[in-house]
């Protein structure tokens, strides 16, 4: 017990990549024995999240990283191989582990070369955590784009088979091709400037590891590479910012997320909108925000007008639509333009309590944000593949064929919307009374946003469900199965627990955010 | 409307009672046409009781719509006035900062509002008591019955002067224009420059200079040696030849060099 307590982060990051292994060595022809085994092997490193969960100690006087874990890597360059999390990490930690089994039982439906989706999923995990877990620079960055190949595959074989996209002079391509190439190179075209970043912090100070550079960057003084170091410093910040702002994603940078969401499986859009998108804003949180505080406060005003575009321009796509889970994706967008406002609140105003609370909100949002899309986005996938649609228009008044499934999406609509009562609400006003003084003028023009996600939402829940039966349909449906309720389940039981009591996951995200930003 | 009355507000009175006229007017011709007259559909006909599930919730109601306003009668009112307990002003009035005083009681707005009332309710029953299919007020009306039966057309207005708008906003310009044409019309400019920068470099580097320089190696080789392989003529005299040349060449060379 001692030996996993011990290493309990690294037994957390590795199983996932282990579980690939063993299910890539497992016969492919059983098709039940694969989906099981890839299941029970996703658990893992759930019950060890939990465990390290239960011994996390939340006091904000004790500072710093829980669970440290050092080994010498590249000792000549000073990169180590440092694990260790704080209670931002390790609430998205939670969420990667609570999401990836969900994920892995929403693919049963999936058919073909069950095998390596599965290995490719786990290996996939491995990369979140290892992003979210990591406190060295290098090590960071390599977990960053070892993330992106499992996706890019998940997307490109797996992803929706029908659909088309025209690039220029009459040139098409598949849908899913499209949407795997755009969300690769997009990604690690933001990512070059953080690498070259990264290398120039680790040249100059000597180190990669996160915890020596939060105390030695932000106070350096004089000139570098014949620059000021105000200057080199800038243009790290929007090195460092713009990777991150294409990740979470920051509009304008956001157009690959509807393709990529929408062409990929049920569970890989389950695990991009739930995870991955938060990897951004996490590289804000834990990079941008600590090592750059007086460029982060001096271009937050950029970072708030950009959130507020995403809020009101990714609802207002999103009411647009005519293909639902294009409409999910454009709510992701929505969504995390709270969080980037948020952020760049607390960025503004450091050490404020406005500031703490829009921090708060916005780690609370990413929370919740990743359960209520992942919610949505399996359940489009149900409906989709009943009618093998996902045009708004062709169902209608689908409410007494499936009438659990009808409630179930209602449920989690009303998380997405931030009802009162469940999960969006509490992080959405969390962020809004935050960032209200600070950013009052941005904050007023986001309301724009929230009124149409309420058009949005019921623009998705009233073309379904409500309205007069699509004779189509009759007789054509079966209602939600005990498995994909099952899927549902823990994600609905905490929409509702984090609505009417967040206390217990707040504290944890306090004692980050107090700690990090006083 | 008493109190309209009482403190002078003639206007607001008469529209009161208007108000008041038409709720009864209409009231009576819901009442007419729906329960009293011939049935005028099949389905009319046939109607039977409600269930008891919906009647019983309907009877508790109707005390209350009946009875429920006797507690606001004041002490003063003449005949009804202190039969039975008229706690409401006081019930209201004792929670507001300044408790007002009631009006005092004047028989006008009493006459009035029971004759609205009951004008309406007659005047209703009359109008539609014979009532066919059309309703016989559409004529007279004229044009106005279509404005009232259309709502004022608020809906048609709000739908052209806010729902339209919004829905070409939100498909229209943020997302086919914004996201489609502008920032993904610039994204696809940078791959395609990225496509024709690689095609340059493949076509008029990579595949003349690289792949043509080692394609030259091999043809330069070949050439030279289709060239050099006319010397193996195969005749044994040819290599004698040349076996002689060189020999008397070389020793020429040396005898030179030795009388150097």
């Amino acid at each position: 017990m001692q030996l996993i307590t011990d290493n309990i982060l690294a037994l957390i990051l590795f199983s996932p990549l282990l579980g690939g292994l063993i299910v890539m060595l497992l016969p492919s022809e059983n098709k039940d024995l694969v989906r099981r085994a890839a299941l029970a092997l996703s658990l893992i490193p759930f019950i060890l999240t939990l465990v390290a969960w239960f011994g996390f100690n939340a006091s904000p006087e004790v500072d710093g990283f829980r669970f440290q874990q050092q080994v010498a890597w590249y000792p000549a360059i000073n990169s180590s191989f440092h694990l260790g999390v704080d209670g931002l990490s390790l609430s998205m930690v939670l969420l990667t582990t609570l999401l990836a089994p969900a994920a892995i039982l929403a693919s049963f439906s999936v058919e073909e070369k069950i095998r390596s989706y599965m290995a490719l999923f786990l290996a996939l995990e491995t990369g979140m955590l290892g992003v979210f877990l990591s406190l060295d620079l290098l090590l960071f960055f390599a977990f960053w784009e070892l993330g992106l190949v499992p996706m890019y595959f998940l997307i490109d074989q797996w992803g929706s088979k029908t659909g088309e996209r025209e690039l220029w002079s009459g040139m098409k391509v598949s849908a899913r091709r499209y949407a795997s190439f755009k969300f690769m190179v997009y990604t690690m075209a933001g990512s070059l400037g953080l690498l070259l970043a990264i290398q120039m912090l680790g040249v100059v100070s000597g180190t990669f590891d996160m915890l020596a550079l939060f105390q030695s960057w932000p106070g350096l003084t004089g000139s570098l590479f014949g620059l000021s170091v105000e200057t080199v410093k800038a243009v790290a910040f929007w090195a460092f910012a713009i990777a991150f702002a294409i990740k979470v994603p920051v509009w304008p940078f956001h157009t690959w997320l509807p393709d990529a969401h929408t062409e990929a499986p049920t569970a890989g859009s389950m695990i991009l909108a739930g995870v991955l998108l938060k990897l951004g804003a996490y590289g804000f949180l834990r990079l941008v925000l600590p090592l750059y505080p007086a460029e982060a406060e001096q271009y937050a005003p950029v970072l708030a007008l950009l959130a507020t575009a995403a809020i009101i321009f990714g609802a207002l796509s999103a009411y647009g639509q005519t293909d639902f889970k294009r409409l999910v994706a454009y709510s992701s967008v929505n969504h995390m333009g709270f969080v980037v406002l948020g952020i760049a609140a607390a960025a503004f105003a450091t050490g404020t309590e406005s500031a703490t609370i829009a921090l708060n909100g916005a780690v609370l949002q990413m929370f919740n944000h990743g359960i209520s899309s992942a919610a949505m986005f399996f359940l489009v996938g149900v409906i989709y593949e009943r009618t093998h649609t996902r045009d708004l228009g062709a169902w209608g008044g689908l409410f007494p064929l499936v009438p659990v499934f009808g409630g179930l999406l209602i449920f989690s609509s009303m998380s997405s919307l931030g009802l009162p009562g469940l999960n969006g609400f509490v992080s959405e006003f969390l962020v809004v009374r935050g960032a209200w003084p600070i950013f009052t003028l941005f904050t007023a023009l986001s309301m724009i946003g929230l009124f149409f996600t309420g058009a949005y939402i019921l623009k998705g829940i009233a073309s379904t469900l409500h309205g007069p039966l699509n004779e189509k349909w009759k007789g054509h449906l079966t209602d939600i199965s005990r498995r994909e309720v099952l899927v549902l389940a823990p994600l609905l039981v905490l929409m509702l627990w984090l609505g009417l009591w967040p206390a217990w996951l707040l504290s944890v995200i306090n004692q980050a955010v107090v700690g990090l930003f006083g | 409307m008493a109190d309209a009355f009482g403190n002078g507000h003639l206007l607001v009175f008469i529209t009161l009672a208007v108000a008041a006229l038409l709720t009864a007017f209409y009231t009576m011709r819901q009442i007419t046409l729906t329960f009293l007259g011939a049935p005028r559909t099949q389905a009319a006909e046939h109607a039977s009781e409600s269930v008891r599930t919906m009647t019983a919730p309907l009877l508790v109601l109707a005390v209350f719509a009946i009875g429920a306003g006797w507690v606001g009668i004041p002490e003063h009112f003449p005949g009804l006035g202190g039969l039975l307990p008229g706690w409401f002003h006081e019930f209201v009035g004792g929670t507001l900062v300044a408790n007002p005083e009631a009006v005092a009681f004047s028989i006008e707005p009493l006459l009035v509002s029971v004759g609205v009332a009951l004008g309406g309710l007659t005047l209703g029953w009359l109008v539609y008591r014979k009532a066919a299919e059309a309703d016989p007020l559409r004529k007279p009306l004229g044009a106005i019955y279509g404005l009232l039966e259309n709502k004022y057309y608020f809906d048609e207005l709000y739908d052209s002067l806010f729902v339209q708008p919004a829905k070409r906003l939100a498909e229209g310009f943020s997302y086919m224009f914004l996201d489609r044409q502008v920032i993904d019309g610039a994204l696809h400019r940078v791959a395609q420059a990225g496509l024709s920068l690689g095609s340059i470099f493949r076509n008029y580097f990579d595949a003349p200079v690289v792949n043509g320089f080692g394609d030259l190696t091999g043809s330069l080789t070949q050439s030279f040696g289709r060239l050099l392989r006319k010397v193996q003529t195969g005749q044994v005299q040819q290599y004698l030849l040349f076996v002689a040349l060189l020999a008397f060449g070389g020793l020429f060379y040396y005898l030179l060099s030795v009388l150097q």
